[in-house]
């Protein structure tokens, strides 16, 4: 029929398949009527063009769909990220650890056993909080004292399988979402013992009777429990029941609560005597809760947890595998003991972590990180767990604005701007490694409401020092970047009088790169002074003479303020860069 | 010597302007190949196609079609014939260039629960009149 059996299909969407059929069309004689649309066979043309579009469309799906950089179902994600053994991260419990008091009411032990259920309320609304493991406390004159009871935030669930060994196909598939992957327990009963499983996450020691699950994440949000194949763990019997207990959880919905009361009976409930408990405290407001890994994480965490090998052994090795297991750290910066300037320390590598919620990491998550990595790094290398440095950011805004271009308030458009402050701040900054980009951050101030015409933004950086009261000590605060003349610190006590630290005493900036204490005292007629230290402007290190401070004076400490000499601060080491949020000056000025 | 006009025979062939197939797709029972309508044939098709074509119908192509059908919901009237003979007129500008259309009536089956439509038309370059019948029917 067609002389020309040269069909194009450069194009895929539909109107270009169809002209490219309508053009092979042209090359024979037997049909005429393609170009007409009323035609039957400019119908029978569309349905190919539609068919060929469809398939062409199907076919571009499945093929992103194979790639972990083109995925973009979380089902599609998780699979690949199954391939390179990566588990992704579960919602996460927040906690705290609880104290609580009860009297004994003729009761001699004391029991609180897993799921004793608490409650708290918190600007997300009400949370139950669950304890983890059976405790059993003693009384003590005529009290039961219970100190750092560990509670989650979550209910129990329990789900049981019994196993057909017959079904190629069965699956322990876990129903719930949110679950706090670090929670479950799994039990097989084989009819004679009930036998506690445990999680494995690698085959290295694994024989044919080890008792052990895996993990896997499969679709929508679940977790699935693999057991062994008889060779790599031991394959549970046909008919055994397996039963699994976990924790759902809201993830960071839990977190920053402190107040609680008990839901649960504790004493000796159904019909015996039911404690009432005397008082009920946190040891700190509950933190380390957190959502299931996001796509874009687990896209971006499965190839680096293939990279590492699950062993630390490289910086980037600590940071992913910290990053990976502990959802509540944001990022993580870690050093080497040789790289410690003045004094070297061989056989250490310093690990700096910051939280997603800005406080430092919890001394109970210090411990759960030095744990984790020990069973991973090199023999003989020590992990040591120290709090970031932070940097801050004082910055004075002052806008100008044309009102006819906007329906908002001068007010509104502060609180637009600290909003937006806040956002850069979150997204920009926050971490080890960052930047402040002076014109990103102008540009992006610019960009928030169109009655903005341009900001005056003048930067300052800020250094908290807190020496131990009461102690004579010596001390140093390093800026990172090159500062200029104009230090100046907050005030505070020592030697029975009011002091402060700065570059420039009567009016004259010292040159001589000379830390000076000067006594804030109006009524000296010439200012009371000494030289307390050393300055290097170059690189932004003051280094503090020994000094014995007695009263910050209502700060957490001494507060350096300096002028940076770039626009552009950077931070290095263990430093995060920050702006001081809640300090920060906005003025508006409309013309 | 004989002239060229004494042996060859003059016949009438017409031309096949335009060539579509069947709606049912038939195939000729001696030949084999598959049934065509030509010329008056294909766009009287083409036509009828066109007016019984709800528009959306047509993947990609939601401009194609007539909408007549809706009116066999609606009371029969002067308002329905105009809106009706509308209807028809711009589809077959819009998607039947072959057709010059001259001449829309619709009118009311009565008793069969119906409505009838007549088109007459031209085709582009010839002069004969052509009339299609088409009567719209309720399917339940």
């Amino acid at each position: 029929m067609a002389a020309n059996t040269s069909l194009s299909l450069a194009s895929l969407d539909f109107e270009g398949i169809l002209t490219a059929q309508k053009t092979f069309m042209q090359s024979q004689s037997a049909f005429k009527d393609y170009n007409f649309d009323g035609s039957n066979m400019r119908a029978l043309l569309a349905v190919q063009a539609y068919n060929t579009y469809l398939m062409s469309f199907y076919y571009n799906m499945v093929a992103a769909e194979r790639f972990n950089d083109s995925a973009q179902l979380r089902d599609s994600i998780v699979s690949h990220a199954k391939e390179l053994n990566y588990l992704p991260r579960s919602a996460k419990s927040a906690t705290t650890n609880l104290n609580l008091t009860f009297p004994t009411s003729g009761i001699s032990t004391l029991e609180v056993p897993k799921g004793t259920q608490f409650s708290g309320l918190n600007t997300t609304g009400n949370h139950k909080f669950v304890t983890d493991r059976n405790n059993i406390y003693k009384s003590s004159n005529n009290f039961f004292a219970i100190t750092d009871l560990a509670v989650y935030e979550g209910s129990y669930f329990k789900e049981s399988y019994v196993v057909d060994t017959a079904s190629e196909t069965q699956r322990f598939v876990l129903s719930n979402k949110n679950i706090d992957v670090a929670s479950i327990t799994v039990t097989v009963n084989d009819g004679i013992s009930n036998i506690v499983y445990l999680q494995a996450t690698t085959l290295y020691s694994i024989g044919a009777d080890s008792k052990i699950f895996f993990l896997e994440a499969t679709s929508d949000y679940r977790y699935e429990l693999k057991f062994g194949n008889g060779i790599f763990g031991f394959s549970p019997i046909h008919g055994a029941v397996i039963t699994a207990e976990y924790r759902v959880c809201t993830g960071a919905d839990g977190n920053g609560m402190k107040t609680f009361i008990l839901d649960s009976e504790l004493g000796t409930p159904n019909g015996g005597t039911v404690l009432s408990p005397l008082t009920i405290s946190a040891s700190s407001t509950t933190e380390g809760g957190a959502a299931a890994e996001t796509l874009e994480s687990i896209r971006y965490m499965s190839p680096r947890h293939y990279q590492t090998q699950s062993r630390a052994i490289i910086p980037e090795d600590y940071e992913t595998l910290i990053t990976e297991a502990f959802p509540n750290v944001k990022s993580v910066h870690v050093y080497g003991g040789e790289e410690i300037d003045g004094s070297v320390e061989y056989g250490r590598v310093y690990i700096v972590a910051s939280s997603i919620s800005g406080n430092p990491i919890s001394n109970v998550d210090k411990s759960s990180i030095k744990a984790y990595v020990s069973n991973k790094n090199s023999l003989g290398i020590q992990p040591i767990l120290i709090d970031p440095d932070y940097l801050a950011l004082k910055l004075y805004i002052n806008t100008h604005v044309n009102l006819n271009n906007t329906n908002l308030t001068i007010p509104m458009i502060k609180t637009l701007i600290a909003s937006g402050v806040a956002y850069f701040n979150n997204t920009h900054l926050q971490r080890f490694h960052s930047a402040f980009r002076f014109s990103k951050f102008v540009t992006y101030l610019n960009t928030l409401d169109p009655s903005i015409i341009s900001n005056e933004v003048t930067v300052r950086l800020q250094k908290n020092i807190s020496p131990p009261l009461n102690v004579i000590y010596s001390n140093s605060v390093s800026f990172l970047n090159k500062i200029l003349p104009g230090i100046i610190s907050s005030y505070f006590v020592a030697k029975a009088k009011e002091w402060y630290f700065t570059d420039t005493v009567q009016g004259i900036t010292n040159p001589g790169s000379n830390l000076y204490l000067v006594e804030n005292n109006p009524n000296n007629a010439t200012p009371n002074y000494t030289v307390m230290g050393s300055i290097n402007y170059e690189t932004g290190l003051l280094n503090i003479n020994a000094l014995e401070i007695t009263d910050f004076l209502g700060h957490n400490g001494v507060v350096f303020t300096v002028i940076p000499a770039n626009q552009d601060v950077y931070s290095k080491a263990n430093n995060i860069l920050e702006i001081d949020v809640l300090n920060f000056t906005v003025d508006v000025t409309s013309e | 010597m004989s002239l060229r006009n004494e042996f060859i025979t003059q016949t009438s062939k017409q031309l096949d302007y335009y060539i579509d197939f069947t709606d049912n797709i038939l195939k000729h029972p001696v030949t084999n190949q598959i049934v065509t309508l030509t010329n008056e044939e294909a766009v009287t098709q083409s036509i009828k196609n066109l007016v019984l074509t709800n528009q959306g119908e047509w993947p990609f192509r939601p401009d194609i079609g007539c909408n007549i059908r809706r009116a066999l919901f609606d009371h029969f009237g002067p308002f329905l014939i105009e809106d009706l003979t509308n209807a028809i007129r711009d589809t077959i500008r819009h998607s039947e260039p072959r057709a010059n259309l001259l001449q829309v009536n619709i009118y009311e089956a009565e008793g069969q629960n119906s409505i009838g439509v007549n088109i007459i038309f031209t085709i582009i370059n010839h002069t004969q009149p052509i009339s299609l019948d088409l009567i719209l029917k309720r399917v339940r």
